[in-house]
């Protein structure tokens, strides 16, 4: 007899029950695959087939959930207890098993309201969905693995600027297409042993290459200044349409008869001076301006030990100076600073009362000074003195 | 456990019924009240009536036992009524051979339906010597307990208002009523009724007689009653409910679970039923619980009182777990 009664309640619960637990698990399961697929989106380039997988957990999610959910359908006592309720029927229903009750009329059960809960997890269930298709259907280059990157530099291009600068000095035939040619080759047979491994030995080789070109222009610079008449300049020349050509005709007979490194004076039958004036003005052999060597590059030579006094330095410019420092006049002229002191009475219209003075201890016990007395708080001092004296 | 046979609860129905019909008969405009009184007294409980001045409790309770055909005493309640005033004492006699022997006078208490009228306005002291009385029946003076004639029910009244020099009854003592009722003023037709058809305001004769047996014949039915598991685990949970309960210091002792088992089954009996259903125990829930409620100085902030409590104590517990 329960049975009857009970049984449309139980199924209607069940069905929410299921309906909710569904929709929860899919919720969880889209979030769960959405969740899933963006990793290997974010992180899988091309994404490989086995990553659609992580769909597989929605149908398992929907199941088990659904299931749980039905564990938690209310008891037949519970259902009977409800129609019951619903119904008005004053125990009756609830008796109906009891020995004795096929004497009392059968009450008409009422199929009490059941709460529809699987509504509430609608919400999610749609918002998981969407944010499994926005995830599937976001486009590649939203992901960092999906963007196609160009290839990195195997080693930084380090001869980059000298080349520029080449090619620059090129154009403007500032330089002896022969030196600009060895200078470029040397910087391929540079790039092309270059070792990413190793960058010490590239930078060095670089170095190099950069120290041989601005030895060259230094000559050319100082070759240009020798042949330049006394009333022309640069400037002067720059401004002609064939200075250019001009300064390098100049240049080219200036040579003529001079060392190629310092414009030196030659003999008769020598190609180069004799090292003297070269070996003054860092030109040296030696060295050849490699890092390390010596010569006009500091490189990885021994700094001078002057212990940060640069002064010290024989050929410095420096000169030692003495430092001016604000005491440096007279004590009582000298300003340390402002106090933050009372402000000045007098500005105020305030005037000592006579009498009000404030004697010193301490040391100076038994000396005064005309020290204007000031209440801190008016108000108090105002009140202390405004109360009426009541004596008895 | 049998369910009571439609012959078994019939009679009795009947005999409830025309109770019922005597007493708005005899009292006009208060057939709820009525019938919340006969289902304490059928729960063999104690109930307390509080309402202003006029309002007929005493009247209410006067045809209660005119009707019930019952031993009625009733005891005015004052500031200096001793204990012994209520259960008796004992006095020195001399017996017919000239011996002198402490005798027992039984005090007015000694009756079936005890009118404790303005019970508030006794001392601690003589309330607290109802405690006994009104729980186990008994009378215990001079080491020896003596039993209280059966039934024995106590109706009680007190007023709301004109509160100096009254004492509030104890915890323990409101806690041993079944209900309180509180008697509201009746509405214009009930008073217009009232002062058409009686004379001076006395009250007609009942003109029915219930009986002792009859009365021990319904009081042995709701016994009978049946209390689904359904609805005891209910009255249950509502009990328990009132200790969590907003507002609430203390809740609802056990008492009150048996009051509102009880309660409920008299309500099932007086509409003709072997068996209690959810609707009886909300009938009965706010009689029982009201002033067994300890309601905390929010409540009287949020101008809470029992009522809403009680409601919602009913509201969120469900029916069913």
């Amino acid at each position: 007899m329960a049975d009857q009664v009970t049984k449309p309640v139980m199924r209607a619960f069940r069905a929410d029950l299921l309906a909710g637990g569904a929709l929860r698990g899919f919720a969880f399961g889209a979030a769960v695959a959405a969740c899933g697929l963006l990793a290997a989106r974010a992180f899988l380039s091309p994404l490989p087939p086995v990553a659609f997988a992580v769909f597989a957990v929605v149908p398992v999610c929907v199941l088990v959930c659904a299931l749980r959910s039905l564990a938690r359908a209310p008891s037949v006592a519970k259902c009977l207890a409800l129609v019951e309720d619903a119904s008005h029927a004053g125990g009756l229903i609830l008796a109906k098993d009891v020995p004795g009750a096929e004497k009392w009329p059968s009450p008409v059960s009422v199929a009490p309201p059941i709460p529809i809960t699987w509504r509430r997890s609608v919400p999610a269930a749609i918002a998981s969905l969407v944010s499994l298709v926005a995830v599937a259907a976001a486009p590649d280059d939203w992901f960092a693995a999906g963007v196609q990157q160009p290839p990195a530099p195997a080693f930084p291009d380090v001869t980059a600027e000298i080349k520029n600068e080449l090619a620059e000095l090129e154009e403007a035939k500032s330089l002896d297409a022969e030196d600009i040619k060895a200078l470029q080759e040397e910087l391929a047979r540079i790039e092309k042993e270059a070792d990413p491994a190793s960058p010490g030995e590239t930078l060095d080789a670089v170095d190099a290459v950069r120290e041989k070109l601005d030895a060259l222009l230094d000559i050319d610079a100082q070759a240009a200044k020798r042949i330049l008449p006394k009333d022309t300049s640069f400037a002067t020349l720059a401004t002609k349409p064939d200075g250019a050509e001009m300064l390098k005709k100049m240049l080219d007979e200036s040579y003529e008869g001079r060392c190629p490194h310092c414009g030196a004076k030659l003999g008769d039958g020598e190609d180069e001076c004799n090292g003297d004036c070269c070996a003054e003005e860092g030109h040296a052999e030696e060295g050849e301006g490699k890092p390390g060597s010596g010569g006009i590059s500091r490189g990885r030579d021994d700094a001078a030990m002057n212990y940060g006094n640069e002064a010290k330095l024989g050929a410095s410019k420096l000169k030692d100076l003495a430092e001016k420092t604000e005491l440096s006049g007279k004590p009582s002229e000298t300003k340390v600073g402002e106090s933050i002191s009372e402000e000045d009475p007098a500005k105020h219209g305030i005037h000592s009362a006579p009498g009000a003075t404030r004697a010193i201890g301490g040391r100076n016990r038994g000396t005064s000074a005309n020290q204007l007395v000031l209440p801190r708080h008016r108000g108090t001092v105002k009140r202390f003195f405004d109360i009426e004296r009541k004596t008895p | 456990m049998t369910l009571l046979s439609p012959d078994d609860v019939a009679p009795v129905k009947r005999d409830l019924d025309a109770t019922l019909a005597a007493l708005d008969r005899m009292l006009l405009g208060r057939p709820e009240l009525h019938r919340l009184v006969l289902a304490g007294i059928l729960a063999r409980g104690h109930i307390l009536l509080e309402g202003l001045p006029g309002l007929g409790k005493t009247a209410l309770i006067r045809a209660l036992a005119q009707i019930l055909d019952l031993d009625f005493k009733r005891v005015q309640f004052t500031p200096d009524l001793m204990p012994s005033d209520i259960l008796g004492s004992h006095i020195l006699e001399t017996g017919p051979d000239g011996n002198r022997t402490m005798a027992f006078k039984p005090g007015p208490v000694f009756c079936n339906l005890l009118l404790a009228d303005e019970i508030n306005r006794a001392s601690p002291k003589t309330q607290s010597a109802m405690l006994e009385t009104m729980q186990e029946r008994t009378v215990t003076l001079m080491g020896v307990t003596r039993p209280l004639p059966k039934p024995f029910f106590v109706l009680a009244s007190q007023n709301p208002i004109e509160l100096e020099g009254t004492y509030p009854l104890p915890e323990a003592q409101t806690d041993r009523f079944i209900f309180k009722l509180h008697v509201s003023p009746p509405d214009a037709a009930t008073l217009t009724a009232i002062i058409t058809t009686r004379s001076h305001g006395d009250m007609p004769e009942s003109g029915f007689s219930l009986g002792r047996d009859s009365l021990e014949r319904a009081l042995d039915t709701v016994g009978k009653v049946l209390l689904p598991e359904a609805v005891a685990g209910w009255i249950g949970r509502l009990v328990a409910a009132t200790h969590g309960a907003k507002y609430v210091t203390c809740g609802a002792s056990p008492r009150a679970a048996i009051a509102m088992a009880e309660s409920a089954r008299a309500l099932a009996l007086m509409d003709g039923r072997p068996s209690v259903g959810f609707d009886d125990v909300r009938k009965v829930a706010f009689p029982v619980l009201n002033h067994r409620l300890i309601l905390d100085y929010r409540a009287k902030l949020d101008g809470v009182d029992a009522r809403s409590v009680v409601d919602g104590v009913l509201e969120s517990t469900p029916v069913a777990e």
